[in-house]
């Protein structure tokens, strides 16, 4: 089988997948969503990530922040809408010093098609600017798995949480 | 049963157990009763649960407590189906209801558990094993259940209903260790049981 292009949409998922593990993430606790499905998928098919489904985001992100008390490197994945429930919990899990990646669809610039989404772009760096909780947007492929790594460093580093935002785009294709 | 009788009991057969508790009165309760380090005390409205069964999950060898309301529980009510998708055999919620907002409001306004949902029927639709959701209105009921549910396979919701007001003398009583201090006290511990998650101190 030909080696798959790091170029492509499921090539940066792949990529992506690997940097998370590369970066300790062993935990993930996601709400399906369409622009990050690639990237469930491979933690959902890896046996060293525990992957679980969240009734709601906030739910999931409580969870992510018991997972890190018993040792594990969690990492949350949602939709940008489910940031926005997410602000009370967020803002404890930065209190208590948490280290919590979350990987979140959607974002205000780049990508966004459908005003169904308008909620969403708003929500989510709406939340993340109101908390003080660092962000970028992945907005290429070729970086987007530097980008995982050194966010995970600060992660660990600094006991907090991160948000990688991600544009449609990023993993569209193949 | 008053709440303090209850948590006083569930002090006395705590061991090690990791708890979180949701905000109001219990925790200050729980804290004068008997404070341990791998408690984390006034969790916000709605995720004392989901953290404990996140933290149920990542540790399997270890039994998780979340001490809830009933109004924090309603606040969370997804998690229970969350709970029932999963079934961890370590995780234990102790409901306890008391049919009113305490804590956030003045006390006399009702949950809706207090009269129109059935919690247990909600916890039991959820997928959660019948023979492990427990009504108790006694002490003597809540020791057989918490007993039952520290030792043996769960996942466990016991509702124990309190009567309300609190009879309390000098106040509500508060944790005097503040929600920093615990948490850092409550991973520390956790780390020292060798869940540790990398990093430089973690």
């Amino acid at each position: 089988m030909a080696p798959e292009d790091p170029s492509s949409g499921p090539g940066c998922a792949r990529a992506v997948h690997a940097a998370l593990r590369a970066g300790g993430v062993n935990f993930a606790v996601s709400l399906p969503d369409s622009v990050l499905h690639p990237v469930d998928r491979l933690l959902e098919a890896d046996p060293g990530v525990q992957t679980l489904v969240c009734s709601r985001e906030d739910e999931g992100v409580a969870m992510a922040v018991g997972a890190y008390l018993g040792g594990k490197v969690p990492v949350a994945l949602m939709e940008g809408s489910g940031v926005g429930y997410c602000g009370l919990v967020l803002a404890r899990a930065q209190i208590q010093r948490t280290p919590l990646l979350l990987l979140v669809s959607h974002n205000g610039a780049l990508g966004e098609a459908f005003d169904f989404h308008g909620a969403s772009r708003a929500a989510a760096e709406g939340v993340l600017r109101g908390l003080g909780i660092p962000y970028v947007v992945l907005t290429d492929r070729a970086q987007a798995p530097l980008l995982v790594q050194q966010a995970l460093i600060t992660v660990l580093g600094q006991k907090t949480v991160v948000g990688l935002l991600v544009p449609p785009y990023l993993f569209a294709g193949g | 049963m008053q709440r303090a009788d209850l948590v006083s009991l569930f002090a006395e057969l705590r061991t090690g157990e990791p708890v979180i508790v949701g905000p109001g009165t219990t925790s200050g309760a729980l804290y004068q009763a008997d404070h341990r380090a791998p408690t984390i005390y006034n969790m916000d409205m709605g995720y004392a649960t989901a953290i404990c069964l996140g933290l149920a999950l990542a540790v399997p060898n270890e039994r998780v407590v979340a001490l809830e309301g009933d109004g924090s529980t309603l606040a969370g009510l997804g998690v229970l189906s969350t709970i029932g998708r999963y079934a961890p055999p370590n995780l234990v919620v102790v409901v306890f209801h008391n049919g009113v907002y305490a804590s956030c409001g003045n006390g006399l306004v009702p949950t809706a558990a207090a009269a129109t949902t059935d919690l247990a029927a909600v916890a039991r639709a959820c997928g959660i094993n019948p023979q492990h959701v427990v009504v108790v209105t006694t002490l003597a009921e809540a020791r057989k259940a918490l007993s039952a549910a520290l030792t043996e396979p769960g996942p466990w919701v016991i509702l124990a209903h309190i009567e309300h007001p609190d009879r309390w003398t000098g106040g509500r009583p508060l944790p005097r260790h503040d929600l920093v201090e615990t948490a850092v006290a409550f991973k520390r511990e956790m780390m020292d049981r060798g869940y540790r998650s990398g990093g430089q101190a973690s």
